[in-house]
């Protein structure tokens, strides 16, 4: 029964055109490594500068965000926009089973897409040199960032229709412009939380790589806001009524 | 307007326990906002078919998505096999819903959606469930296509296969024949039929005076969320076409011609105004009958004839006079 929701969501958040956007967007911060490999001196900056800055500044910022908030509000929130989430409700199965497996599924996409990119990303810039650790704080990063994102974006979607309207002012205005006027919305910046993941694993220069958050605090931060949205998620789909989303 | 549904059952409705009923309401209310969509409705449905009776925006749809668990009821009770449907998905297991929304997934067949809904409901031959059910909506030939590319009703087709697949003992169809050609339409009377007749709780929605009357042995009318009236469709449809009939007339000289109407015993009233001449009458087919004639004989030309109250909502508003 598990395999047949995963199976269907699956089907559903892989359409062709969705896909390949997404593919593209995934390959673009590889691009920019190819070209800073072949097409600079490496001197200014430095790789072990430059693959941290590039991978905050386009992976984490842009590429990720963009990419869970795409599959978290197709996930389930698509299928209630449309009115085929009714075929899933009209089943014997547990509500909050349908939330983890729309969770889970769209975190596994975004991860599949954006965790290559991270990896790629920084070997390509480091000529597959990479003594800091930093392609493998940014692989968890990734891991993390992502299931938090879908997390919320999947709660978000079957509460209001509006969820990619808020999901995109969430990344591009809270995240990106908040922190640097309130301090406070660090904990509640799911960038924060990368960035401080990624900052606990590597040992990247503070030069390239300043988190705001520390590494413990960002991964019980994460971990909180997983499962308030998934209490959230599961009270929201419990108590679903047909034509009430706003 | 009357608060009181008409009860023109054989049996009067039965709102106590222990009666059979499935599925009962005991005086639901559902608002949205301010307004309300369903108002202090009670009745009990029992194995065979109902068909829930109303215009567009009646309540109809809100009524079934309180009895299917999509709503919870502002006030009142919803019970199916004793046991509440809200926030009860297990209930699922007993009960297939047809919804009148026609999306689908696109990229699915026919096949692929009754075998998802026959291993979501954890069947232990989720196969031989979902080919019984294709087979019963007659879909073979087209059940390996994508529905994207599905007519409305072949759509509507799979759609109740994939609601059969667990052999239901409640069917719920939210308008199930909207979209669908005059064949269709009868194979899917002829196949509800033959489910009711295998002792199943099958309700329907329609705003279509014609379908209610071909297929339901019970019949509940709704208006503006109230209930207008329930029981036998055929003493409904009776009170139906007894009620006085209105027409609206136009001819060459509407005071001769009322002055001739006033004669005729099946003419109860006769109002000049200011579009022609307002007719009521008893008989509804004595009129329509003799009213060519009467114009020949009198000399007048009739230019128009037109029914004045023939919509569903008017034969509803009489229901609800009482």
């Amino acid at each position: 029964m598990t395999r047949t929701l995963i199976s269907l969501t699956l089907r559903q958040l892989l359409g062709r055109r969705r896909a390949l956007f997404l593919v593209v967007l995934a390959l673009i911060p590889v691009l920019v490594a190819i070209l800073y490999r072949f097409g600079s001196d490496h001197v200014d900056p430095p790789p072990v500068e430059f693959a941290p800055d590039l991978l905050d500044t386009l992976l984490l910022a842009i590429v990720l965000p963009v990419t869970a908030l795409i599959f978290g509000t197709a996930a389930l929130g698509a299928e209630i926009e449309d009115g085929t989430a009714v075929y899933l409700l009209t089943k014997p199965i547990e509500r909050w089973r349908i939330l983890l497996v729309k969770v889970g599924v769209a975190s596994a996409a975004t991860i599949a897409l954006a965790l290559p990119t991270a990896l790629l990303t920084s070997l390509i810039i480091l000529g597959g040199d990479d003594p800091h650790g930093i392609s493998v704080g940014f692989g968890l990063g990734v891991v993390v960032g992502a299931t938090a994102y879908c997390a919320l974006f999947v709660a978000l979607s079957v509460r209001t229709s509006r969820a990619l309207l808020i999901g995109l002012a969430y990344v591009f205005v809270w995240e990106a412009i908040l922190p640097s006027i309130f301090d406070g919305t660090r904990w509640v910046s799911v960038r924060q939380y990368m960035l401080g993941l990624a900052d606990l694993v590597s040992s990247a220069p503070a030069s390239a790589l300043e988190a705001d958050l520390g590494g413990g605090s960002a991964a019980v931060a994460a971990a909180l806001l997983v499962a308030a949205s998934i209490l959230v998620g599961n009270r929201l789909i419990s108590r679903f009524e047909i034509g009430e989303r706003l | 307007m009357a608060s009181a549904p008409l009860d023109v059952t054989d049996t009067p409705i039965d709102a106590g326990g222990g009666n059979g009923a499935t599925i009962r309401l005991q005086n639901v209310t559902r608002w949205y906002g301010g307004v309300v969509a369903v108002n202090d409705i009670s009745f009990d449905l029992r194995p065979g078919i109902s068909g829930i009776l109303g215009p567009n925006g009646a309540g109809k749809s809100t009524l079934l998505h309180l009895i299917s668990g999509f709503l919870q009821p502002s006030s009142g009770d919803v019970s199916i096999f004793g046991a509440s449907p809200w926030g009860n998905p297990d209930l699922f297991s007993r009960i297939g819903l047809v919804p009148e929304n026609e999306a689908v997934y696109p990229f699915l067949s026919a096949w692929d959606f009754a075998l998802m809904s026959a291993r979501l409901h954890k069947l232990p031959n989720p196969e031989k469930a979902a080919a019984q059910a294709i087979q019963r909506v007659e879909m073979e030939a087209a059940q390996d296509r994508k529905m994207g590319g599905y007519s409305k009703g072949m759509r509507q087709r799979a759609k109740i296969a994939a609601s059969l697949v667990h052999d239901p003992e409640v069917l719920i169809l939210d308008e199930p024949f909207n979209g669908t050609d005059p064949r269709l339409r009868l194979h899917l009377m002829e196949m509800l039929r033959d489910l009711a007749a295998e002792g199943r709780t099958i309700v329907f929605s329609s705003h279509i005076l014609e379908e209610v009357e071909r297929l339901a042995e019970e019949v509940l009318v709704i208006l503006n969320g109230r209930l207008a009236a329930a029981g036998n469709f055929h003493q409904i449809r009776r009170l139906m076409t007894d009620r006085p009939h209105v027409f609206t007339l136009r001819s060459s000289d509407d005071r001769l011609l009322a002055s001739q109407l006033f004669r005729e015993p099946y003419v109860a009233a006769v109002a000049i105004n200011d579009g022609g001449l307002e007719v009521r009458t008893d008989d509804f087919n004595a009129f329509t009958a003799a009213i060519a004639s009467l114009t020949r004989a009198a000399g007048v030309t009739l230019q128009e004839l037109r029914p004045a109250d023939e919509s569903l909502e008017s034969v509803f508003s009489y229901l609800v006079r009482g």
